[in-house]
């Protein structure tokens, strides 16, 4: 997936889980900081097995690898 | 993944305290607990969605805005920043609503914190996009309120005084505004407020008209620089008016 989807879509499930208004503050700024370092570390295409690594720390994003 | 910078890691969400009673210590983990803490307040998770939904905040800086939000260190001394740069624009803190100063402070914490020098960018970037579209609007509204005091004014002290503020808040706003074809609106906006000012004068004689002179001439490198440029730049031939 390239940077640009993942974050898109890593912000698509942000947005849900700020309109939802139910998940701590911090664990949203948490995968949000993960978004943007796996973007930093990739800055192009990002492999698929480091994007299922960070899903796997944060399995109430993993919707973000659902097509 | 860094976790420097006091970032909460990811193990950190689960403490042994959140276990169900009775479970195996080497048991898999719980769920991450994904309630909201009693003391974050639902005005911040609406604010943060608005401002990352807005015109100009890119994925990356969207992305960031949410990393480094903390309505806690929106702070004196952040305050006092955010004051210094709106007052740029010819505005101060207290001509902006409570939930546009917090934007403001979100896109102004995540631009100094950014997580990577590109989300920092992105995040100034957005800054710099909102703060011109908003806060131009906001310096217009103000001089259209100065421009009112001004017509209220019975005195040609009080004319002097009030016209003083409008011209003033009329030059800091034009100076954020680049002389170029991508603002050619916003200019035409600032010389439609300064020909009222100048209709205002129109209609004045003795010393409120003397009032009106003075002003403008404090201000002659504005308006002839810049307002005078910008017109010539339209090619409205109508310079003889303004000097």
């Amino acid at each position: 997936m390239t940077k640009q989807r993942f974050q898109e879509r890593a912000l698509g499930r942000i947005r849900e889980e700020l309109g939802r208004g139910t998940m701590p503050l911090a664990r949203i700024r948490a995968f949000a900081a993960a978004a943007i370092d796996l973007g930093a570390a990739h800055p192009e295409e990002i492999p698929s097995d480091a994007i299922a690594a960070v899903l796997s720390a944060y399995p109430e994003f993993a919707a973000v690898n659902e097509s | 993944m860094s976790t420097e910078d006091g970032k909460m890691p990811p193990e950190a969400e689960a403490p042994a305290a959140d276990r169900a009673p009775g479970s195996a210590p080497d048991a898999a983990p719980a769920a991450p607990d994904v309630s909201r803490e009693a003391g974050e307040r639902p005005e911040s998770f609406r604010l943060l969605a608005s401002t990352i939904g807005a015109p100009g905040v890119s994925p990356e800086a969207a992305l960031n805005l949410v990393e480094t939000y903390d309505p806690a260190a929106v702070d004196a001394g952040l305050r006092e920043e955010l004051g210094m740069i709106v007052e740029d624009y010819g505005l101060s803190l207290d001509d902006l609503s409570a939930d546009e100063q917090e934007r403001f402070a979100a896109l102004w914490l995540g631009a100094k914190l950014g997580r990577t020098d590109g989300a920092k960018r992105d995040t100034a970037e957005a800054f710099d996009f909102l703060a011109g579209e908003r806060l131009m609007r906001f310096s217009m509204d103000k001089i259209d309120r100065l421009t009112a005091d001004v017509r209220g004014a019975e005195t040609a002290a009080d004319v002097k005084d009030r016209l003083k503020d409008v011209m003033a808040a009329l030059a800091r706003t034009a100076k954020n505004v680049p002389m170029d074809e991508d603002h050619e609106e916003e200019w035409e906006d600032i010389d439609r407020k300064f020909r009222e000012l100048l209709s205002l004068k129109s209609g004045t004689e003795g010393e409120v008209r003397d009032a009106f002179s003075d002003v403008f001439e404090e201000h002659a490198d504005f308006i002839e620089d810049q307002l005078v440029t910008a017109r010539m730049g339209k090619s409205r031939g109508d310079v003889q008016q303004v000097a």
